[in-house]
């Protein structure tokens, strides 16, 4: 008979991780899910989120369990005027210091198993990596591949290109 | 902290993202993958939600098509302009009028302009947003210039007079015109072209009859009725647009004095800090973001900044060095120049290669930090290189010497010439000859060399980086002696050369009807199998005008007026061949005409001082004939 205060997950890669239910609980999708089955000693598969990006979210919820009340506080997130220029703090600025890749596959993991905080976190990162930057530097940030043709992308530099054009 | 994002992925195989399209079958796996296109559009929403300010959405929309059309071109994805003017520091921006869309609205205020005036680019805000019209141009029509007859007239404003408003009452309504009102003249003020359009325009319809005109009302009218929600918003932005000048130059000022202070923190200069890649990035990001440089922010990249900053040092030493050495170079080349124009006989030069293999020119080449300052005419270098020169030539006369035959050879006698310097030391270098003989090269025919031109030989027929690496040995010399002993003097004599230069022009060759130095002899007696020469009795006229066949055979561009020119004559055809045949009237020819015309006529292929003269004056042509 396991602890009746923590679970196993299973990545999709196979990876077994036996987590406080506590922490597991900042996850939206995984709190639904408890409270569906109830009492029991089932590993929890998470089919969409391979160990590495798993043990990273869970590091970020042990972290944060703690804070995890605020969640359950008033919907802060429907405020759409609310100032979104926190500042990141230090661990968490830390916590995605990682390579490029990692930290979408968290992002993108988190928004899956629906922890707010860490998408917050995510996306606020992302946000300070291409705020004041000009489309060049983006591209170069995040390797995106700039598919414009010489003629297109003459016409992007040229000024108020889209000014006026509905 | 950023710059460590930029790492790419260890592990050999990702795991797939979220929403990512499948690869084909059998398709080869992509170089990278972009994550950032890869992010389902609620996430990505969600990223720029925390942008503050529509510039970055742009910025992001104009990196790739797909963000383009994701974020410019599709309406479901107004609500993150919109949100992102919600959050614009220090203020609002106003909602736009209608006849925008949310990235060209982005565009007209974050884009930087060309002043029409200054047609210098500016990222400041428009001075007139109706007008479009920069700080310059808006701060003269403040002034009430509007005449700017030195300045395009494109730039001009129109002030519309009483009589004009009477004259054509709707324009006003509908022309977009100043928004920012001078306190002495509140009059309306509209672009010159505009307005001349407009006056156009309205004659026109005018002219087209009743239909044209109510067509022309209508569409004037739907302008007119816009009119009054764009003046509304060209307000609101001008007051928008002072509180964010105001912010962005308040940013500006705190930001360089962060760079400052940080850089004198750290004892390096401001300008290496800011060309630092990590902090150049950080301050313009910063700056464009209008948001202060934090120590946070310099905090994430502070282990950077100490190697980018000795890099960029390093970078721009050497390139103060390079700079400095191709100044050197080119000193030495034209001091060279200078002592080889000299001209004077005491004055044999190494040729340059061999110039520069001194000991003092390749310290001075070589430039110590110290030696900047230093140039090889002053007087305590320019005594070294003198004697460095004139080792280098008491070493060349000595194994020239030895060519000759004359090994370790010592003037015991002052009426004897030194044998490099007698009338019979003529030179010919071996390894121009072996390049003639077997025709691989095209081998200038150079005919036999003095001391002198023997000191200077370049084997030209050589790649130019092996000419440069060559060392230059009298070991590749042997003797040529063709010199004829038509002076009545001896090689020995050491008034051979005076002799044989007051002999002037007077030597005729048998075997053509020319006339030449003794020097040329040399030369020419290569064109023909069997040569003999006589004295003739006086010098040949018209006289020959020694080096200007070399000077003309160099083309060049200040050369190639000189060539162009209709004034050369080809002695050969001038001179009767014998005594019997008369002469042919001279004809003037340019200098390339002249070369076609000797490999043709006479089967010359390299022209001679003594094969043509130039016609100075056009009069002459008369006398001559």
């Amino acid at each position: 008979m396991g602890d009746s205060n923590r679970l196993t997950l299973v990545a999709s890669d196979g990876g077994k991780f036996v987590v406080d239910k506590e922490v597991v609980q900042m996850s939206v999708l995984l709190k639904n899910m408890i409270e569906d089955l109830g009492e029991t000693d089932e590993s929890i598969p998470i089919p969409n989120v391979t160990s590495p990006v798993l043990t990273k979210v869970i590091e970020f919820c042990e972290n944060h369990r703690t804070d995890a009340a605020r969640t359950d506080g008033p919907n802060v997130d429907g405020d759409d005027a609310r100032m979104r220029t926190a500042v990141v703090s230090d661990w968490d600025r830390q916590f995605f210091d990682v390579d490029q890749d990692l930290m979408f596959e968290i992002i993108v993991a988190a928004n899956y198993l629906d922890i707010k905080s860490l998408v917050d976190v995510g996306c606020k990162v992302v946000a300070d990596m291409i705020k004041g930057k000009s489309p060049q530097e983006i591209r170069d940030l995040f390797d995106i591949v700039n598919d414009f043709s010489p003629e297109e992308e003459a016409a992007l530099r040229k000024e108020n290109e889209w000014a006026n054009d509905r | 902290m950023e710059h460590e994002h930029k790492r790419r992925k260890q592990s050999p195989s990702p795991p797939p993202v979220e929403d990512a399209p499948d690869a084909p079958d059998g398709a080869a796996a992509p170089l990278h993958k972009c994550y950032m296109t890869l992010l389902p559009l609620e996430l990505l929403a969600e990223v720029l939600s925390y942008l503050p300010s529509p510039r970055d959405i742009l910025a992001i929309a104009r990196t790739s098509k797909h963000f383009c059309a994701v974020l410019a071109n599709n309406k479901a994805t107004d609500f993150i302009w919109r949100q992102a003017r919600a959050r614009c520091q220090p203020q609002p921006i106003p909602d736009p009028t209608p006849d925008f869309t949310e990235a060209s609205y982005a565009a007209f205020l974050f884009d930087s302009k060309t002043c029409e005036v200054c047609q210098k680019r500016t990222k400041e805000m428009y001075h007139s947003f109706a007008l479009r019209a920069s700080e310059v141009l808006g701060e003269l029509a403040m002034w009430n210039i509007m005449s700017l007859q030195d300045l395009r007239s494109a730039t001009a404003l129109h002030r519309v007079t009483p009589q004009e408003e009477v004259e054509y009452p709707e324009f006003v309504h509908w022309l977009p015109q100043l928004e920012r009102r001078n306190v002495y003249d509140m009059g309306v003020k509209v672009r010159e072209d505009d307005w001349l359009q407009a006056v156009d325009e309205y004659k026109k319809v005018h002219h087209l009859g009743e239909e044209a005109v109510a067509a022309y009302v209508k569409e004037k009218q739907a302008l007119a009725d816009l009119m009054p929600a764009k003046r509304d918003l060209c307000i609101q932005l001008i007051r928008w647009g002072r509180s964010y000048e105001a912010r962005r130059k308040e940013v500006l000022r705190l930001n360089h004095a962060k760079a400052t202070s940080l850089a004198q923190l750290q004892g390096w200069q401001p300008r290496d800090l800011l060309q630092a890649p990590s902090y150049r990035l950080l301050h313009h990001s910063r700056n464009r973001s209008l948001e202060p440089v934090t120590d946070e922010d310099i905090y994430a990249i502070r282990g950077l900044l100490d190697a980018e900053i000795a890099a960029h040092r390093e970078r721009k030493l050497h390139r103060e060095q390079e700079k400095a050495q191709q100044i050197r170079l080119k000193q030495v080349r034209s001091e060279w120049d200078h002592m080889h124009t000299r001209e004077l006989p005491a004055h044999v030069l190494p040729n340059l290669q061999e110039f520069r293999k001194l000991s003092v020119v390749k310290i001075y080449e070589a430039g110590p930090s110290g030696s900047e300052q230093h140039t090889l005419r002053d007087p305590f270098v320019s005594s070294v290189l003198a004697e460095n020169l004139e080792q280098w030539r008491e070493a060349a006369r000595a194994g020239l010497a030895a060519v000759l035959g004359f090994p370790g050879w010592k003037n015991l006698s002052r009426r004897r010439l030194h044998p490099v310097d007698r009338l019979t030391a003529r030179f010919r270098c071996t390894r121009c000859d072996a390049a003639a003989s077997s025709g691989s090269k095209k081998v200038p025919e150079d005919g036999g060399m003095d001391f002198a031109r023997a000191c200077e030989h370049v084997c030209t027929h050589l790649p130019k980086k092996r000419r440069n690496k060559e060392k230059w040995s009298a070991d590749r010399f042997v003797p040529d002696q063709r010199v004829l002993s038509l002076c009545g003097t001896t090689p020995e004599d050491v008034d051979s050369i005076r002799i044989a230069d007051e002999l002037g022009d007077r030597v005729q060759c048998q075997s053509c009807p020319c006339i030449m130095d003794v020097r040329s002899v040399d030369r020419h007696c290569k064109r023909h199998v069997d040569c003999s020469f006589t004295l003739a009795n006086g010098p040949v006229e018209p006289p020959i005008e020694h080096g200007l066949a070399k000077k003309l055979l160099k083309v060049s561009r200040d050369t190639t007026p000189e060539r162009d020119q209709k004034v050369f004559v080809c002695r050969h055809c001038t001179k009767p061949h014998s005594s019997t045949s008369e002469p042919h009237p001279p004809r003037l020819m340019t200098f390339n005409g002249l070369i076609s015309h000797m490999k043709e006529k006479h089967l010359i292929l390299l022209l001679a001082d003594e094969d043509f003269y130039r016609q100075k004056a056009a009069g002459a042509i008369d006398d001559l004939a």
